[in-house]
């Protein structure tokens, strides 16, 4: 699995949104538009799959989460790096949410946490709820 | 006997007896109904009247509120015969066995008695509570109920479960039985104005009284007694010990200084934090229902419902006082930034629309000496300085809560894989706490002197023949409501004045 450097992550996603940390992840470029479409396609779909639709909803608690830097003071930031990683590898929902769902068990079968205004949630959701917030904010 | 002190008892009249106690609520008719019969004669004393109060009358436990404000001091108790019991709803609980114990993570945490020393008498209480012989067995209940419970963890949470009294009022039930008993003499309308010691100030020689209804003049007269017992609540056993200061400017059995000290309420949070969840468990549980239960000689009815808590595994490892949740289904949660419409996003590959659940939070305090009940300079019609009531709360207690509920959060979504919403400012939770009119720890029990005001046989450690009855004995509250151990406590203090044991 591709792994970016978090620094070229996080300068992505803030200053570019999803659509930046696709660029960034520096996946093959040389594909038919046709194809980027496609993988574009699977990629959205995962995030929008992982709330079942819900996005503004997701991205209205990304929106807080980057507000008070949940995750940075939590000391997650590598939830949001592989949770980019993971839809921006996504060539099929399928999968990136069996993987998304696994690492959100895995870190609360481990007592990892992060509160978004009151909430106790998974590093991995809250992570995927910034990435939804980009989405929707472009 | 029942006597009226304003028609009854001649000025400067002096009564005698072996036993005197002052009030006539939970703790006090209890020791009555306990000394009846047992060749002692027992006089009781009780500020009111025989039914309804009135604010003439409660105008003696009005006060100022210096701390967190509350429910003003005299609206939360009742001066009548049969006392708060008056008004309390029925919720019964023993304290944890673990409460007994020095729990190194709370200061001035640890009873002089353990609970298997209590124990017996918690059966004795439940009789006076009416809640039946059925013993508190979690097991027993749980495999009654037809309910399921929620997940539980040794090193987490569990279910506990309160029972409930119907409520007993212990004037109508108790006092005609007093009135019938010829060893037992109910004073009316009779007033404590003083404790006075004898010249050693080593023991109550008598206590300086008024019989006064609330309005004319009072009529003053004495009590005298081998043994007296203070039963008049955790705010009023303090106050007479502090306004008795005479022969003794701190205040009667004062020598350690905690009388007033270490005041503690059950701060309750209602409504406060909440969960979504899909597929909520059954609640049937957790709300009040009843139950039949095979005793060995008969079935019997328990109402009883259950309420989350932490394990004492949790409390010891997070460093936790104790306390117990309350669970109401459909409730809304209060939070203006992420509400539960739109943190059900999070779970809505899994249920479109999660079940939500409020928690109501029922909390122990840390014992702290600057919560206290004081004197006031302002005096009441009888002459007896009013009260002061500072009610503070460490924030230690809000910060170990708001640990507990993280992990109640992790708990949740692992176990039912729902999320948790938790009120909090930083480190700490954050809501209006509301008492639960339960008045401890301003005449606590202690293994010595310096530490507490009352011995492990309730007996002051200054004053001989000076005992004290009531919550105010608690060293540590735990999260339990009191009565149950209020009247466990007295029964035990009963076996202690005839046996001497």
């Amino acid at each position: 699995m591709l792994r970016l450097p978090r620094r070229v992550l996080l300068r992505a996603l803030l200053l570019e949104g999803t659509a930046g940390i696709i660029a960034a992840s520096g996946l093959p470029a040389c594909v038919s538009e046709k194809e980027a479409e496609s993988s574009d396609a699977a990629r959205l779909s995962v995030l929008s799959g992982y709330f079942d639709g819900r996005l503004a909803e997701a991205a209205r608690i990304g929106r807080v989460s980057l507000s008070n830097d949940a995750l940075q003071a939590a000391g997650h930031l590598e939830a949001l790096e592989r949770s980019a990683e993971i839809i921006a590898s996504a060539r099929d929902p399928g999968p990136a949410l069996a993987e998304l769902d696994a690492r959100v068990e895995a870190e609360l079968a481990k007592g990892d946490v992060v509160e978004v205004a009151g909430w106790i949630l998974s590093p991995t959701e809250v992570a995927l709820c910034i990435l939804a917030a980009r989405q929707l904010d472009g | 006997m029942l006597f009226n002190a304003l028609t009854d008892v001649a000025e400067g009249q002096v009564l005698k007896a072996d036993v005197c106690i002052v009030g006539s609520g939970a703790a006090g008719m209890t020791l009555a109904l306990a000394l009846q019969g047992r060749g002692l004669s027992v006089i009781v004393l009780e500020a009111g009247g025989p039914t309804e109060t009135t604010e003439a009358i409660q105008d003696a436990y009005r006060g100022r509120m210096s701390g967190i404000r509350t429910w003003e001091p005299h609206r939360m108790r009742r001066r009548q015969l049969g006392g708060s019991t008056t008004d309390w709803a029925g919720w019964c609980m023993p304290l944890e066995r673990e409460d007994f114990l020095e729990r190194p993570w709370i200061p001035r945490s640890g009873w002089p008695i353990t609970y298997d020393e209590l124990a017996p008498y918690y059966a004795l209480a439940n009789r006076i509570l009416e809640l039946g012989d059925v013993p508190w067995d979690r097991d027993v209940l749980l495999a009654t109920s037809p309910h399921e419970p929620w997940p539980s963890a040794p090193r987490e949470y569990e279910t506990r479960f309160f029972r409930f009294s119907p409520p007993t009022r212990f004037g109508p039930k108790y006092g005609p039985v007093l009135a019938a008993a010829n060893d037992v003499a109910i004073y009316l309308f009779a007033n404590v104005v003083e404790i006075v010691l004898d010249d050693a100030r080593k023991n109550v020689s008598r206590l300086e009284c008024r019989a006064y209804a609330g309005s004319g003049v009072p009529v003053p007269f004495r009590v005298e007694a081998a043994r007296f017992v203070l039963a008049m609540g955790g705010i009023e056993n303090a106050r007479i010990l502090l306004a008795s200061r005479s022969q003794e400017p701190g205040g009667v059995a004062n020598g350690s200084g905690f009388v007033g000290r270490c005041f503690m309420e059950h701060p309750h949070y209602y409504s406060s934090a909440g969960l979504i969840a899909p597929n909520v468990p059954d609640l049937g549980l957790y709300l009040r229902h009843a139950v039949e239960v095979w005793t060995g000689a008969s079935t019997q009815k328990v109402e009883l419902m259950g309420v989350w808590a932490p394990t004492a595994a949790l409390r010891e490892s997070l460093g936790l006082v104790d306390f117990t949740i309350e669970l109401s289904p459909g409730m809304e949660i209060d939070n203006e930034m992420i509400g539960a419409n739109t943190a059900s996003a999070l779970l809505a590959r899994r249920d479109e629309r999660p079940e939500r659940v409020g928690l109501t939070i029922r909390a122990e305090q840390t014992p702290d000496e600057e919560s206290r009940v004081m004197l006031s300079e302002e005096v009441d019609a009888l002459g007896v300085p009013r009260v002061d009531l500072r009610w503070t709360i460490r924030r230690e207690d809000d910060v170990a809560l708001k640990r507990a509920l993280v992990a109640a959060g992790v708990f949740v979504a692992r176990t039912l894989g729902g999320r948790l919403f938790v009120p909090s400012e930083g480190d700490r939770f954050d809501w209006t706490p509301l008492p639960g009119g339960h008045h401890m720890g301003t005449t606590r029990m202690a293994a010595n002197a310096r530490d507490g005001v009352v011995d492990r046989n309730c007996r002051c450690f200054d004053v001989e023949n000076l005992y004290i009855a009531g919550s105010s004995v608690f060293p540590t509250g735990g999260s339990a409501n009191p009565t149950l151990t209020i009247v466990a406590l007295a029964t035990r203090l009963a076996d202690h004045l005839l046996t001497g044991s």
